[in-house]
């Protein structure tokens, strides 16, 4: 029986069937050949996202942070934790795209902020995995300085006319909708003049081109506005009051930022790499240097899997936990980026071969360790996105020195 | 999670380590000796904490010490609570040998003073049969309270494997050459030449030593994880203190990004040794040995590496001021260099969890 991060012990009997039931689940749906494409780190097509998203919804587990009356399950803190473990260590597909913008971002906006019409209009597709939301906040100028951002809308009658560019857009060309930030009043302060606005990406004056990334792949996009008109009707919250909207994010949604599950199963794959692969003539497991670096980011992510825990048992006695998440991510992505680091190392030269992450490359070489290379680099953003590790160590700091 | 009768221990070891070991009176207590005396045991012994983890057929309470290390962490406690308490006492209970019993509950009462000296020096202790007694000879290394300690519990290699003796400070054949260390803390090379014991100095059975010595030395490591947390607390409030009053090119240093970030770096290392801390006293009750031993030395080296770092950062972030003595943050970076170190460095444990997956 798999061990779970949080030791049976600490469980609530409830919890522990809880548990059994979510990982039931996620071996006995999951289709083979997507098992398969996960475990051997190929890219997944919006396909197999909605395949999977769609058996969830079927067991009315894609929207589960919702409340209950929107079709959200009412589970515990330690629930969510259970479930999203529970989803990593049965090789699903990764649940930060899973359940992604439209299930853990814009429908709890939505829930909370929208009007009846518009939780009636979107929340069942959202819900049923029928339109697929991306995330429009970042722009050229505005980054971690998030306020900066310069896409104005106009009233027009009815309509908003919104011009400008959204920058790092990922999966953009696979969303129907994008909930954008935008500035609706050039006067106010540069948190004040904002609003949230959902743009279907469809309208007249939408462009979405791709942006390549340094490993060959694709998921940013830059959208480019252009008078696009958006209905007043999408106007989530009200005029101004988009800062705030944007900024209310459930603490339960994100204690996952401590990859704790993900960190477990990479930890295995690189030492399954490192039994495979020779360096100089002998298994690279069997190099002390190799084999302790190992060791010790193993050491690294318990303590960070303790610490998370701890931070779950303060949620769970109804502590409020913000800043905490704030460390769970930074060390949590730190951990990953060193363990690939380690995975190339114990490949060698060959993990920079571009083709190698072409399926069939390497004949002989196991399907995960293909990826490695690409993964390696895809994982430099681990620390940039959703708040750079040096904002994270800001608000961290804001809270101990200010 | 801590129980409320933890917290009230806590609370309680707090206040009065605030009233009476506050860091000038600690300073003055190490200046006025040679580091020998121990002029708070009595007190210690009256408060209850000298038989807190004895179990209570030896008078004690079989409590937890976590939360009073983390106290005497935070308050840089020097008087010999792990040589005597957490391994001499400890030593003697997981024994269970009635015979030294009562050797157990002085320690408990605060009328004995006990040094564990298991670390061989080059030339290792051995233990030979000798008329009907004992005959030891060789040496033991950086033995925690080795010259004051009334009796000394020496490990010593025969021909039944290890075993463990109770020898009295003034026998014949010892020599203790003993030291201060730059904590306030006190250690002793220990040599035994010809040393002559009866037959009743041995503790428990002849060749059984191993077992009783490795869980009093993982129960000694969780103790002395939870003083090196307390520590760290401690010298990070310091730190944070610090940054937030002292002001350099006309600004505070707490406006100073580098700094803001070397701090929160201190704070999580702090929160991780936290976590470690508490994972090292649950797996103590693990009943299973490899997993028990296993989740120590990882907090072990975890902590070893954090500890270093938030002591390092200490005196870096206060800058000269942290390296003399009457800044605290100097203090702190002593303390916890030496739990680093004590009982096996990060290097050594990161080898024993290793072991231990193999295993």
């Amino acid at each position: 029986m798999r061990a779970g991060a949080i030791p049976d012990a600490l469980l609530t009997e409830a919890e522990r069937g809880f548990r059994d039931a979510v990982r039931d689940f996620a071996e006995t749906a999951l289709p083979a050949d997507l098992r398969h494409k996960v475990e051997a780190g190929e890219e997944l097509d919006k396909a197999d996202y909605l395949r999977w998203q769609r058996l969830l919804a079927g067991r009315g587990w894609l929207v589960p942070a919702w409340p209950v009356a929107q079709g959200g399950t009412g589970w515990s803190v330690v629930q969510h934790y259970l479930f999203e473990e529970e989803l990593a260590l049965a090789g699903c597909p990764p649940v930060a795209l899973t359940l992604g913008v439209g299930p853990k971002l814009v429908g709890p906006i939505i829930c909370a902020h929208g009007t009846a019409e518009q939780q009636a209009r979107w929340l069942p597709r959202i819900r049923d995995s029928l339109d697929w939301w991306c995330q429009g906040y970042s722009e050229p100028d505005a980054g971690s300085d998030l306020a900066a951002l310069r896409t104005c809308a106009v009233r027009e009658g009815g309509h908003y006319i919104v011009t400008g560019t959204k920058l790092w857009t990922s999966y953009a060309h696979w969303a129907d909708l994008a909930c954008v930030l935008v500035r609706t009043d050039p006067a106010a302060k540069p948190q004040a003049g904002i609003s949230f606005l959902a743009v279907d990406l469809r309208s007249p004056g939408v462009t979405v081109r791709p942006i390549r990334t340094v490993n060959g792949r694709h998921f940013f996009n830059e959208i480019h506005l252009d008078a696009v008109r958006v209905p007043l009707a999408n106007r989530i919250g009200a005029e101004h009051a988009g800062w705030g909207v944007a900024k209310a994010l459930l603490e339960h949604e994100r204690l996952g930022a401590a990859r704790v599950a993900e960190t477990k199963k990479t930890i295995a794959l690189v030492a399954r790499l490192a039994t495979a692969h020779c360096r100089r003539g002998r298994p690279a497991i069997e190099d002390p240097a190799i084999r302790l670096r190992l060791r010790g980011l193993e050491v690294e992510a318990l303590a960070v899997e303790r610490t998370a825990l701890r931070f779950v048992a303060l949620a769970r006695s109804g502590a409020p936990i913000g800043a905490e998440i704030s460390m769970l991510k930074l060390r949590g992505t730190e951990i990953m980026q060193a363990l690939m680091d380690l995975a190339c190392d114990v490949i060698g030269s060959r993990a920079m071969a571009l083709e190698a992450a072409r399926p069939g490359a390497f004949a002989a070489a196991e399907g995960w360790q293909r990826a490695v290379g690409a993964i390696r680099l895809y994982y430099r953003g681990l620390t940039i996105a959703a708040g750079t590790s040096e904002v994270q160590r800001d608000i961290l700091a804001r809270r101990l020195l200010d | 999670m801590e129980t409320e009768e933890q917290r009230l221990l806590a609370e309680a070891a707090a206040g009065w380590l605030r009233r009476h070991y506050g860091f000038d009176r600690r300073a003055a207590l190490l200046a006025g000796h040679d580091g020998r005396a121990t002029p708070l045991w009595q007190e210690f012994s009256e408060l209850g904490w000298l038989a807190l983890p004895l179990p209570e057929r030896l008078g004690g309470f079989a409590a937890d010490v976590a939360p009073l290390m983390q106290e005497f962490g935070r308050a840089l406690v020097c008087e010999p609570y792990v040589a005597t308490v957490l391994l001499g006492a400890g030593m003697l209970a997981a024994c269970g040998d009635l015979r030294h019993d009562t050797l157990a509950v002085a320690a408990g009462e605060g009328r004995r003073q006990l040094a564990l000296a298991f670390d061989d020096a080059a030339v290792p202790m051995t233990a030979q049969h000798a008329d009907a007694g004992w005959r030891l000879d060789g040496g033991k290394t950086f033995v925690l309270n080795g010259d004051a300690a009334d009796v000394l519990l020496v490990t010593a290699h025969g021909e039944d494997g290890l075993s463990l003796f109770a020898v009295p400070r003034d026998a014949a054949g010892l020599t203790a050459t003993g030291y201060r260390c730059f904590d306030g803390h006190r250690a002793a090379e220990i040599a035994l030449r010809d040393c002559r014991l009866p037959a009743a100095a041995l503790v428990g059975q002849a060749g059984a030593a191993l077992p009783p010595l490795r869980r009093t030395v993982e129960r000694a490591t969780a103790g002395i994880l939870a003083e090196a947390l307390g520590a760290m607390e401690a010298a990070l409030a310091l730190t944070t203190a610090h940054l937030r009053t002292r002001r350099q090119f006309g600004r505070r240093l707490a406006d100073f990004q580098v700094l803001r970030h070397r701090l929160v770096e201190m704070w999580m290392a702090t929160e991780e040794a936290r976590s470690m801390a508490h994972y090292a006293a649950e797996a103590l009750a693990w009943p299973e040995a490899a997993a028990r031993a296993r989740a120590i030395a990882a907090a072990k080296q975890r902590i070893a590496v954090t500890g270093r770092f938030v002591g390092q950062q200490a005196i870096q972030l206060h800058g000269a001021i942290g390296l003399t003595a009457e800044c605290a943050a100097g203090h702190y970076a002593a303390r916890l260099e030496s739990l680093a170190g004590l009982f096996g460095d990060a290097d050594h444990h990161l080898a024993l969890f290793d072991q231990g997956e193999a295993a």
